[in-house]
């Protein structure tokens, strides 16, 4: 026998011992057809991602999320007895969050049209998980960012904050130039900004290079730590180490120390560099908090402000408050659309990175649906497996769609608060965001008919929309709740805009800029407020409810990477092809390195959907192409 | 007798990441030996695809839901387990010999050296995570940092059948003055699963000793050397095949780490483990620098000429052994979570060298041998495998009672 075997038999078999078996990886996400009813779709979703829903509810959520926001009960539980777990002890022993999600879930599901509840309870068959689990799952973004905006909120009051700014050493009074851009000229307390709040554009022009800024921080319940007052100006960071930062506490007209606040002033040693300077502020209070671990002082969000130097030339408006990323925070998501002659064909695209929440597993469980329904057009969107919606999609009328939340108090979870005080039980209301753009996918035929759905909305959080046709309409639509004392409810015109970057009166600011537009073919929408900057302000007493650019740790980096994505497209404008949007989206400025979960570029001319997914970022991924007028 | 020596170590190749020796002899007719080694094992090296030397895990990067990075643990795991290997050979005929052998774990220790890389600022901290603001964040989530391990104590590992039939007297090997066997073993399951829901833990099983097949079929080929009627250089090759089963193992809860071990929600109550079968050559050169006197004595019954061709007195052997490993496969009911353990234990191949020295007192009057060795994989780097270092010491017993 072994005379038969000729050499190159022997060769084969040693190969294919030593090759055989190599365990191949599976795809960076997921692609499912689905057709039929909506309960339908919904089995064929569970039963084709059913191990993956699994793991991703287990990874996502029962090991991260939910006994994160456990160690948040005591917290809660001071303010709202509801959550007691001696009261009620069905809270307790670590099943807070999950009852809190399933009951804000059960609240949510009463808005949720009634075709994608039969399509959830399809996703719970066919994947063998309960539906009480998939409906937490499709609603907890809306509950989540909700809560979460208020706890944020609500450690930043008993932070340190910024009071007032003043700039010293060179008086802006006297110059001749309305250095604040309030109209008028040298006005005795042109250097001085009390109360502060905090701007997208510049606070004051013109200022001279060698002036000194001061600084006055207030903390309602104890004392700023100086060692954990840092400030950085003109890039170069002054801690208390630093000779030219000096920590005081003020006095009040009669001489007593105001003990809860604490001056902290910055006097450059060399004159500034550079034509536009921002200053960004941190500090902490001297009480140590345990709960939640680890052990942590107060912190105040980075604080900044921004000014000019003399012979800018250009007004505060014009000059936005963009500072530089000294890494210690990520850009947010963001949506760019263009159109005609921001592009060299004349298509509509329309980019979208949606970054929120990845922990390290939400990259591995991307699913593009494409959906084929008895009824209406079919559509494309980019999502999650055991959810039924995704924040960036496209449907075969040529609607394509990017969205993004965007902080606000003026939510359901605060209204309920403002309704029962401590008695109040934090249950989302409203549309769930998915199943609104899931409304907007199945309805619209045009990006204005998509623009009023959103408009019209009861939303359940603060969401700004990007919407491009493929007849080359552009819009944006901003909305948060309309909540008072009270627990009034907005009714629908109230708190929302709806523009286009064409010749409208709702898309240009007080001065007549375009609130999101370079020129007339491009629009942006980041992670922070511009028409409805003032989302929020309601002083309880215990609670100085305030609007989200004062409080919001999206807002200063939303700011800046929307300051970043205009510079793009002003140097870019004319050559927004394909290539050109996904190397946009690429631009580390613009990218969470940590947080990214989908990228797509949507051009709805085409009827494709172009989408990087399964990689941490998303945009280290390929754009791989799917084309809804090839679909089966 | 000098056949007593050298059959020792077809189940010291079993028990021990490589094995070298005469790997051809069999026990005279009726013959017994006894035998007992003891292993001292330490592995804190893998090598990548590359060849790389790593530590045994990769850091474990953590995030804080919406907050970015956290930072990385970092292990760098120092695994030692001490093993005593008992074993008794019969001599059936003079070319088949019976092994049975009782590899038992005298203990085994773990420690995990973690260490930590910071990740991301933390803006409610006002700094990235220290390695302890990092515990003190698991341990809110009901996660505690791992500590050592430390168990196994006198735990049996899984217990060896062998068998070998010699092959020298073919008219094609003998004419050719070669020796030949063949030797077939395998593995009952005797050992002990490691908890599953420990992060930090090993078990007495084939697959946590990785060592020695389920079953393994050995081809050996020696070739003497002799000078003055003595053989002082044996030179050979042993081809081997060890084949691992598929073993079903339980899916962790998260009952004792909820943060970085609840598997079982999405994986499945159970997922199986196929160990990648493993295949290749040793090759073996042995010298005997000292034969050493040959005193009258009854083992002799007081006539050295009979013992002249006995075991020398001194015994050094050298040998590499080469194994290609295949792809183990993880399967559960999750494919990523597969991957995640399947790219880790890609084919690759690990490098065994061995030197070992023998003292034989049969020559002065004692039925008994003397052995050590050192092993080591980390001296040619291997691939996609672990690496183990081993220094064993041990002593056998000749008995013949008709």
């Amino acid at each position: 026998m072994l005379r038969m075997l000729k050499p190159s038999s022997i060769a084969l078999t040693v190969a294919v011992l030593l090759t055989a078996c190599a365990a191949e990886q599976p795809p960076r996400y997921q692609v499912v057809h689905l057709s039929g009813t909506s309960y339908q779709r919904g089995l064929q979703h569970g039963q084709q991602m059913s191990s993956l829903i699994k793991s991703f509810y287990s990874t996502l959520l029962a090991t991260s999320l939910l006994p994160y926001l456990n160690r948040n009960q005591p917290d809660i539980a001071a303010y709202l007895h509801n959550y007691d777990a001696v009261l009620h002890p069905e809270y307790g022993n670590g099943q807070f969050s999950l009852l809190l999600l399933r009951e804000s879930a059960a609240s949510l599901e009463a808005s949720i049209p009634p075709q994608f509840v039969e399509e959830m309870h399809g996703i719970a068959d066919g994947s063998g998980m309960n539906y009480q689990d998939i409906l937490v799952l499709n609603t907890f973004v809306d509950t989540v960012l909700a809560a979460r905006g208020i706890t944020y909120f609500l450690q930043q009051a008993g932070a340190p904050r910024v009071t007032q700014v003043e700039w010293l050493g060179a008086s802006l009074v006297g110059d001749g130039v309305d250095n604040n851009g309030d109209g008028t000229t040298d006005e005795p307390t042109e250097s001085l900004v009390a109360p502060y709040e905090s701007l997208p554009h510049a606070m004051w022009v013109e200022v001279p290079s060698t002036a000194k800024v001061r600084v006055r921080l207030h903390d309602d319940d104890a004392k700023v730590d100086p060692e954990s007052v840092r400030v950085i100006v003109d890039e170069k960071v002054y801690t208390l180490d630093s000779p030219e930062l000096v920590v005081v506490t003020p006095t009040d007209a009669g001489g007593l120390p105001l003990i809860h606040d604490t001056d902290v002033t910055v006097t450059p040693a060399a004159p500034w560099t550079k034509p536009i300077v921002t200053v960004q502020v941190q500090a902490g209070d001297n009480k140590l908090s345990i709960n939640p671990p680890p052990s942590h002082e107060h912190r105040m969000r980075t604080e900044q402000f921004t000014v000019s130097t003399k012979g800018y030339g250009k007004p505060p408006h014009l000059v936005p408050n963009q500072g530089v990323s000294d890494g210690t925070s990520q850009p947010p998501s963001i949506g760019f659309a263009v159109r005609k002659s921001a592009t060299p064909d004349g298509q509509v695209r329309l980019a979208h990175h949606f970054s929120l929440l990845d922990a390290g597993t939400s990259h591995k469980h991307t699913l593009v649906q494409i959906h084929h329904p008895d009824t209406g057009p079919s559509y494309a969107f980019v999502g999650w497996v055991g959810i039924a919606y995704g924040f960036a999609g496209l449907n075969s009328e040529g609607v394509a769609y990017g969205c993004n939340h965007s902080d606000t108090l003026n939510n359901p979870l605060a209204g309920a608060f403002l309704t029962d005080f401590f008695d109040a039980k934090l249950l989302s209301s409203g549309e769930p965001i998915g199943f609104l753009l899931r409304d907007i996918l199945a309805q619209a035929h045009n990006a204005d008919e998509a623009a009023t759905l959103a408009y019209d909305t009861t939303p359940t959080f603060g969401w700004n929309f990007l919407f491009a046709d493929k007849g080359g309409k552009l819009r944006a639509v901003e909305v948060r709740r309309d909540v008072g004392m009270g627990g009034v409810i907005a009714k629908p015109g109230e708190g929302r805009a709806n523009w286009t970057p064409d010749a409208d009166a709702a898309g240009v600011d007080q001065w007549g800029v375009p609130w999101a537009s370079e020129k007339q073919d491009d629009m942006r929408v980041g992670a922070h407020f511009r028409p409805l900057a003032n989302d929020f302000a309601m002083d309880l007493g215990i609670f100085n409810l305030r609007p989200q650019r004062d409080w919001s740790s999206y807002y200063f980096s939303s700011v800046r990477a929307m300051a970043n994505l205009a510079a793009r497209i002003t140097a870019n404008y004319g050559k927004f092809d394909l290539a050109t949007m996904i190397a946009t989206l690429r631009v580390p400025e613009l990218v969470d390195a940590h947080d990214s979960m989908t990228a797509v570029v949507i051009e709805p001319g085409l009827g494709k959907l172009h989408a990087a997914l399964g990689t941490e970022p998303a945009t280290d991924s390929d754009f791989d192409t799917f084309d809804l007028t090839s679909a089966p | 007798m000098k056949s007593l020596r050298l059959l020792v170590f077809l189940l010291l190749g079993i028990a021990v990441p490589a094995h070298a020796g005469n790997n051809t002899a069999t026990l005279p007719t009726g013959t017994i030996v006894v035998d007992t080694a003891y292993f001292d094992t330490t592995t804190t090296t893998r090598f990548d695809n590359s060849r790389v030397a790593r530590p045994l895990m990769d850091g474990i990067q953590r995030y804080e839901p919406g907050g970015g990075l956290q930072g990385a643990i970092t292990a760098n795991p120092y695994v030692k387990y001490q093993l005593f290997v008992p074993q008794v050979m019969y001599g059936v005929t003079d070319d088949l010999t019976l092994v049975l052998a009782m590899p038992t774990v005298v203990h085994t220790s773990i420690k995990p050296n973690l260490g930590w890389t910071p990740g991301d600022y933390q803006n409610n901290l006002g700094r990235p995570y220290s390695e302890s603001d990092f515990w003190q964040w698991a341990k809110s989530m009901g996660q505690d940092k791992p500590g050592d391990f430390s168990g196994n104590n006198w735990t049996p590992a899984d217990m060896v059948l062998g068998v070998r039939y010699s092959l020298s007297k073919l008219k094609a090997f003998e004419n050719n003055g070669l020796r030949a066997a063949v030797s077939a073993q395998v593995a009952i399951p005797t050992g002990k699963p490691a908890d599953p829901e420990n992060l930090v833990a090993a078990g007495t099983t084939v697959w946590d000793l990785n060592n020695y097949g389920d079953a393994e079929l050995h081809f050996a080929l020696e070739k003497p050397f002799k000078w003055d009627d003595f053989t002082r250089l044996n030179i050979g090759v042993d081809f081997h095949y060890a084949a691992f089963l598929k073993h079903t193992y339980q899916s962790a809860t998260g009952a004792q780490a909820p943060l970085l071990m609840t598997f079982a929600p999405y994986i499945g109550p159970t997922y199986t483990i196929d160990p990648g079968d493993q295949f290749g050559a040793t090759f073996l050169v042995e010298g005997m620098p000292f034969i050493g006197p040959t005193l009258s004595t009854w083992m002799n019954q007081h006539d050295p000429a009979k013992s002249a061709q006995w075991p020398a007195l001194l015994t050094l052997t050298a040998s590499l052994k080469y194994a290609h490993v295949n792809q183990s496969t993880w399967q559960s009911q999750s494919a990523m979570w597969d991957w995640d353990h399947n790219k880790l234990w890609l084919p690759g191949d690990k490098n065994t060298v061995r030197l070992g020295a023998d003292i034989s007192l049969m020559r002065l009057g004692l039925p008994l041998q003397l052995y050590g060795a050192y092993l080591t994989q980390e001296l040619i780097p291997g691939r996609n495998t672990r690496a183990t270092d081993v220094l064993m010491a041990g002593a056998r017993l000749l008995m013949k009672f008709w």
